[in-house]
């Protein structure tokens, strides 16, 4: 049952309370939409594999979060562990999208000094009446807080679901091959596996791969 | 009254036929009117019945509908008739009844019917034993119908989780249905009755047990008294500091009772928060049936929150070859979260009975302490973090701190009031003492006064030439025949 994999990336959902963080998540992993999901209360997490680039797997450790702020002392330590983050606002709540900002650095504030890498998702694109945030909007502020991608997706009519995730799991892997991700002993965010197979460029100093 | 009017303004040359008929009429219509009102009265009385029956109609629906779960413990009759009887006592609010009776009875079941009450009366009971009240709001005296007039800060948190607390379950499904709306209320009332808490993602579901038991109000005393009595509150806070030290002292006591189990999830990195916080937060209803939900419940309600421990200790205890059996992260807590909640009746029955064996109120003790002092050796090491993130890391230390400073000054209120208490008793006692001395007291007298005077009274009668102090018929007799 255990599918052997290249890389292990911890991956982490962030926003605010009911913004669908849940539903994406349940989405990706169950290609189905459930639209009352209960909250995690505190955290949950699913794992995915992925398959890109011949003989390239990566293991994706999907943290979801709950939205409430007294839970985030709770989510804290998966935060560090991950090396992604899918910050999510909905486009019919202009004040989640307000609050992207200070999320973002409240997670950076955190993790330091190890990387964390975002894609900015505008949540429930499909709905034609009430948005409030316009695309440009969210473009220009991903680009702002140099963001990997800004992207509009609807869980419900499973637009850019897929491609959330893949862009940001991608945009990990290629900063990685330019060796711009360290990885650490004792940070679990990015792990190398056990069974590379191809030669990678970076030194490969973890846990795993420096018994050679 | 105009008709009759008309009629004989217009026609008054008609002759004598008519005009009788004319007054037949009139007497008539007077009859008709009259008759007609007092169908009218009449019909909107049964009009006012039928719609009391459907009310109570629908009542009765409702509470089917929302006692609609598998009972674990199937409640016996004879148990059921002990429960009425406690349930119908005469002041029952104001009476102790024997412990061992409550604990026997609530082991041997709760009648789903009875429920709310049951607790309402567990409650009571809870609070008569109670030797000092427990620390309380200061608004704690605003009646719940004052309370929902007011606005609440948490409105839009509690809102967004109407629709995401028991979705599947008739009574709530409705978007803003009768249930939603108690919902809504009855948490809008918490959070303004306990602003520091407020509203906590978790708490709906707590609600929503109890309103499936009991009405709105009743409902709102009971969270009340689980919130500040069975001391639910604390792991609800915004620091949620109590909750990580729940986690903690899980871990420590499956290590301690269950070894084996500890080990496994240690090897895969699993700690409790990833699969109990909403065990604590909901005590166990967000995932598990209602039927063992009602049961964990009944138990709470007996013995406060340190049943959640039991619960979930006897439940991973009980599944421990089966989460043996599991190897990777995933698949274990999967298992945990999706497959454990599934468990037959008869396991949770089982489950149920253990909670009422187990007593850990002395380790949870040692480990809440214990969390601390390894909190407080975890900043003194040597610390390989950046100056702003030990501050920061000092700052939630100084945050926690004051926290369980605050705790603990709780606590000294508590004793303080408890040592005023035994004062006063000891004060009254003293008095009663000295009271009971001066009755003895006053008793010797009189009994010496006693003895005196039937001392005298029998040198009296010995005087008179009388023996016995009580003489029989024979010496009476014998006496007269003397004389």
């Amino acid at each position: 049952m255990q599918v052997p994999w290249n890389f292990r990336f911890g991956i982490v959902i962030l926003g605010d309370s009911s913004v669908g963080k849940s539903s994406l998540l349940h989405r990706y992993t169950e290609g189905t939409f459930d639209e009352s999901r209960q909250s995690p209360l505190g955290i949950d997490f699913k794992v995915s594999n992925m398959y890109f680039d011949p003989d390239v797997v990566i293991k994706l450790l999907l943290w979801d979060t709950a939205g409430q702020e007294r839970f985030r002392s709770i989510c804290k330590s998966y935060m560090r562990n991950s090396v992604g983050c899918i910050l999510m606002f909905d486009v019919s709540q202009r004040q989640t999208f307000d609050r992207v900002r200070s999320w973002q650095q409240e997670v950076l504030d955190y993790v330091k000094p190890n990387p964390m890498f975002f894609v900015l998702v505008g949540h429930k694109c499909d709905l034609a009446v009430g948005r409030q945030v316009r695309k440009s909007e969210g473009d220009a502020l991903a680009k702002k807080l140099n963001m990997l991608a800004y992207l509009e997706v609807s869980t419900k009519e499973n637009i850019n679901v897929k491609e959330t995730f893949e862009t940001l799991t991608r945009g990990i892997y290629n900063l990685f091959q330019q060796g711009k991700i360290p990885t650490r002993g004792d940070w679990q965010g990015l792990t190398v596996g056990a069974t590379v197979q191809k030669e990678s460029p970076v030194t490969k100093k973890s846990a795993c791969c420096n018994c050679g | 009254m105009a008709l009759g009017g008309g009629v004989g303004g217009g026609d008054s040359n008609m002759g004598a036929v008519p005009e009788e008929r004319r007054k037949r009429n009139g007497v008539e219509l007077r009859e008709l009117w009259r008759k007609a009102v007092l169908q009218q009265i009449l019909l909107l009385r049964m009009e006012r019945e039928n719609q009391k029956l459907q009310a109570s109609e629908s009542d009765l629906q409702c509470r089917r509908l929302k006692l609609d779960y598998e009972e674990i413990t199937p409640c016996l009759k004879d148990v059921t008739l002990v429960w009425e009887r406690m349930l119908n006592a005469t002041g029952r609010s104001k009476v102790m009844f024997e412990t061992e009776e409550i604990h026997t009875a609530v082991g041997q079941g709760v009648p789903r019917q009875h429920r709310g009450e049951i607790w309402k009366f567990l409650s009571e009971q809870y609070l008569l034993r109670q030797e000092v009240p427990s620390a309380k709001p200061p608004n704690i005296d605003t009646p719940y119908k004052e309370l929902l007039k007011q606005l609440t800060s948490q409105q839009h948190a509690i809102l967004i989780d109407l629709g995401r607390t028991f979705p599947t379950h008739p009574y709530f499904s409705a978007q803003l249905g009768a249930g939603q709306l108690s919902l809504y209320n009855l948490l809008k009332a918490y959070s303004l009755l306990d602003p520091e808490v407020g509203y906590c993602q978790g708490l709906s579901f707590v609600a929503g047990v109890l309103l499936l038991h009991l009405c709105e109000e009743d409902a709102f005393h009971m969270l009340r008294f689980l919130m500040y009595d069975m001391g639910l509150r604390k792991q609800y806070r915004p620091d949620m500091i109590i909750l990580q030290i729940q986690m903690y002292q899980l871990s420590r006591l499956l290590h301690d009772y269950h070894r084996e189990l500890y080990t496994h999830l240690e090897q895969y990195e699993i700690g409790p928060s990833l699969y109990a916080a909403p065990w604590f937060l909901t005590a166990f209803a967000s995932h598990f049936p209602l039927g063992f939900v009602a049961r964990v419940f009944d138990m709470l309600f007996l013995q406060g929150s340190e049943v959640i421990f039991k619960v979930a200790l006897s439940l991973l205890g009980s599944h421990k070859p089966l989460i043996l059996q599991h190897e990777n992260l995933e698949s274990i807590v999967e298992f945990i979260k999706t497959t454990l909640p599934n468990l037959g009746l008869v396991q949770m029955e089982k489950t149920i009975n253990q909670v009422s064996e187990m007593d850990i109120s002395k380790q949870l003790q040692a480990y809440e302490v214990e969390y601390h002092v390894f909190q407080d050796e975890l900043l003194d090491g040597p610390s390989t973090l950046s100056q702003s993130q030990r501050v920061a890391q000092l700052e939630k230390t100084n945050g926690s701190l004051r926290q369980q400073n605050l705790d603990l000054l709780e606590e000294v209120q508590v004793a303080h009031a408890k040592i005023r208490w035994l004062e006063t008793r000891v004060d009254g006692l003293v008095n009663r003492e000295v009271e009971l001395q001066s009755e003895v007291k006053t008793l010797q007298q009189e009994r010496t006064e006693l003895q005196q005077t039937v001392s005298s009274l029998r040198d009296l009668l010995s005087s008179l030439g009388v023996n016995s102090p009580c003489p029989d018929q024979e010496n009476l007799t014998n006496t007269s025949y003397n004389q």
